[in-house]
């Protein structure tokens, strides 16, 4: 199990064009991934699916945590630190 | 005999035309019986054929430059969601024929996003929606257009995003039986010039087709069968438009006033500098409201003083010899930025936000501040603050701008110490003790919008309360006049920058109250000069009268 915490900082947080290389980012590794949108307590910690991301509506200045378990758990998390690290490219 | 239908948006224009009943491709009949195995199949193809849809119309419409584009991508991984290929595989697998099932699990899925206590996230229930639809038309394997004929004024119950980019460009123009004011629908309308009006009911639906219809997105109607008269007037109502636009092109470099003289100054809201220009064009003769932040959002770290700087002296520049008023950062716990963590509010509006924030970052605000002085040598700079709420606020404010002052003059330099200082009146709390802020404020403007929001206690954006929100509530209009009356009697200026600034049908009444400069979006201010020129003093009070609710 790898797990990271991390702040959202793009624009529009992970809705349309991120939400797309995030999810499809997760389906290019064997590893389930979950995430948990800190900012909004109220949410629960679900895989991450494009439906998941929208329930859990992460905006810009978001706190996200997120934990994969399998083979490749620690690459997967490498790239999707990267990813919103590097603010999606944008 | 012609019929009314009043809708609830419109994308502006007016378009006649014969009906025509647009149907979504008839739905795929499941073969009786199915295995399951052959049902998931056929999804699967669906699956695959939506998303190559949905993503050549986002390619399609990212190469035209609309921004919709990314809604087509969400749309379409979407289509592939696993919670929507689990749920739908689980019901086929029960014996569920395939349609019925997609159609369940769509309906599940978009209940969860409704139950949300976020507006943002509830409006996402209309895109699982629309997944659906194009899941259900790629099942029934027919993107053929049916033909319209040229000219034609479409009617349907709705029409998805993807629908409405694909009706033909012959297209008159439509009306649909949903829909709302925001829905991407009437945005991709707007984006292609059609026009058009949703959300008129489920009466539009029993039109025959080929019944003369008129469409008018500026009104939000659908008039069914026009007779004579109707068309006439529709036509004439153009014409007028387009006088209009002429005559209120002939104001252009009068300054505002009312018939008899009296002067009521029309200045300009803009959100960058570059808006500026526009606010020249239209003729504005000051900026009453130049919100700053366009410099703190989309970033990642806070702009410096001399980012701030050049961005308010390039407004001076496009505008030299007129007032300028600069709002200092509005921002609260409903935007976030990255370099500013606020914990998640219960009530944002009620929270941390405006000066509030300021106050807590000091180091922001004085840095806006620095910039601001110094820019202010250059020309006719106010700086205004956002939700004040007692005299103590505007106290604070005060000595920071002294302590700022003091700073830059002790490091030599160049600035100007003692720039006219004023607060936006956007809460109750400062209409009713306008008489005290006024000792200390050098000016006041009525931020309309929050204005009525807070008196009236309605979110304006509020799926079922939205239609108690009018600014021009008597309750609305007796807090500006408490306002107006403490900067009369104080002497000093008052201004409105909300949207109610803007409404020529309120232009008299403010005026009326006192007020001596009005702040709106540029493009408004040749329509409200127009109205104030019209009317005397006396009219304008009268107006006033009556919008207090005070007539005898």
């Amino acid at each position: 199990m790898t797990e990271v915490v991390l702040t959202v900082n793009n624009p529009v947080g992970l809705h349309a064009r991120p939400a797309k290389v995030f999810v499809e980012t997760v389906r290019a590794y064997k590893s389930t991934v979950t995430i948990q949108n800190l900012s909004r307590p109220q949410t629960k910690e679900v895989p991450v699916t494009a439906f998941n991301l929208l329930q859990i509506g992460v905006r810009q200045g978001h706190q996200i945590r997120l934990r994969a378990s399998g083979e490749d758990a620690a690459e997967v998390i490498a790239a999707l630190t990267k990813l919103v690290e590097e603010n999606f490219g944008e | 005999m012609s019929v009314v239908l009043q809708g609830a948006g419109g994308a502006a224009g007016l378009a006649f035309g014969p009906a025509y009943r647009w149907q979504r491709a008839a739905v795929a009949v499941d073969p009786p019986h199915e295995p399951a195995d052959a049902a998931l199949a056929r999804f699967h193809a669906a699956q695959r054929a939506a998303v190559g849809r949905l993503r050549a119309l986002a390619e399609r419409q990212r190469a035209a430059g609309l921004r919709e584009a990314d809604l087509f991508d969400a749309q379409a991984l979407l289509v592939e969601d696993e919670t929507l290929t689990d749920g739908v595989t689980a019901l086929v697998l029960e014996g569920e024929p395939l349609t019925r099932a997609i159609q369940t699990v769509v309906a599940q899925m978009q209940a969860v996003l409704a139950e949300l206590d976020d507006p943002y996230l509830r409006e996402r229930s209309a895109d699982m929606a629309a997944v659906g639809l194009e899941l259900l038309r790629a099942l029934a394997g027919d993107y053929v257009s049916p033909t319209i004929p040229p000219g034609a004024i479409i009617v349907a119950d709705d029409l998805t995003p993807a629908e409405t980019v694909d009706l033909p460009h012959h297209v008159a123009g439509f009306a649909t039986a949903g829909g709302g004011p925001t829905s991407h629908t009437i945005i991709l309308a707007r984006a292609r010039g059609v026009p058009a009006v949703v959300g008129v009911g489920e009466a539009i639906l029993h039109v025959p087709d080929g019944t003369s219809l008129l469409v008018d997105g500026d009104t939000a109607t659908v008039l069914i069968d026009p007779d004579e008269a109707a068309l006439q007037a529709a036509q004439e109502r153009m014409a007028a438009l387009h006088a209009a636009r002429q005559r209120r092109a002939a104001l252009h470099d009068r300054p505002g006033q009312l018939r008899d003289g009296r002067p009521v100054a029309l200045w300009a809201n803009i959100g960058r500098p570059a808006e500026a220009r526009l606010a020249r064009e239209h003729g504005a003769e000051g900026v009453g409201l130049f919100r700053t932040e366009f410099l703190f959002l989309d970033r990642a770290t806070p702009p410096d003083e001399d980012e701030q700087y050049a961005a308010y002296r390039a407004v001076l520049t496009e505008l030299p010899n007129c007032p300028i008023v600069i709002r200092t950062l509005d921002i609260g716990g409903d935007k976030p930025l990255p370099y500013l963590p606020l914990p998640p509010e219960a009530n944002p509006f009620l929270g941390v936000r405006g000066l509030r924030l300021s106050m807590q970052r000091p180091d922001l605000f004085h840095t806006q501040l620095r910039a601001l002085l110094r820019a202010a040598v250059h020309g006719d700079i106010w700086v205004m603050l956002p939700m004040v709420t007692t005299p103590a606020d505007l106290a604070w404010a005060r000595a920071q701008l002294q302590e700022v002052a003091a700073a830059l003059a002790a490091a030599g330099v160049d600035h100007r110490s003692n720039p006219p200082l004023g607060v936006m009146i956007e809460t109750p709390a400062a209409a009713v003790l306008a008489d005290q802020l006024a000792r200390d404020a050098a000016f006041f403007s009525i931020g309309s919008n929050d204005l009525a929001q807070y008196t009236l206690a309605v979110d304006r954006g509020h799926a079922t309360l939205a239609a108690r929100y009018h600014a021009d509530d008597p309750a609305v209009w007796r807090m500006i006049e408490l306002a107006a009356r403490a900067a009369r009697q104080a002497g000093i200026p008052i201004g409105i920058c909300g949207e109610l600034g803007g409404d020529p049908n309120a232009a008299p009444a403010l005026a009326g109250l006192g007020l001596d400069e009005l702040s709106m979006a540029p493009a408004s201010i040749p329509a409200v000069k127009e109205r104030l020129a019209q009317i005397t003093w006396a009219e304008a009070q009268a107006a006033a009268v009556r919008a207090v609710g005070r007539e005898p």
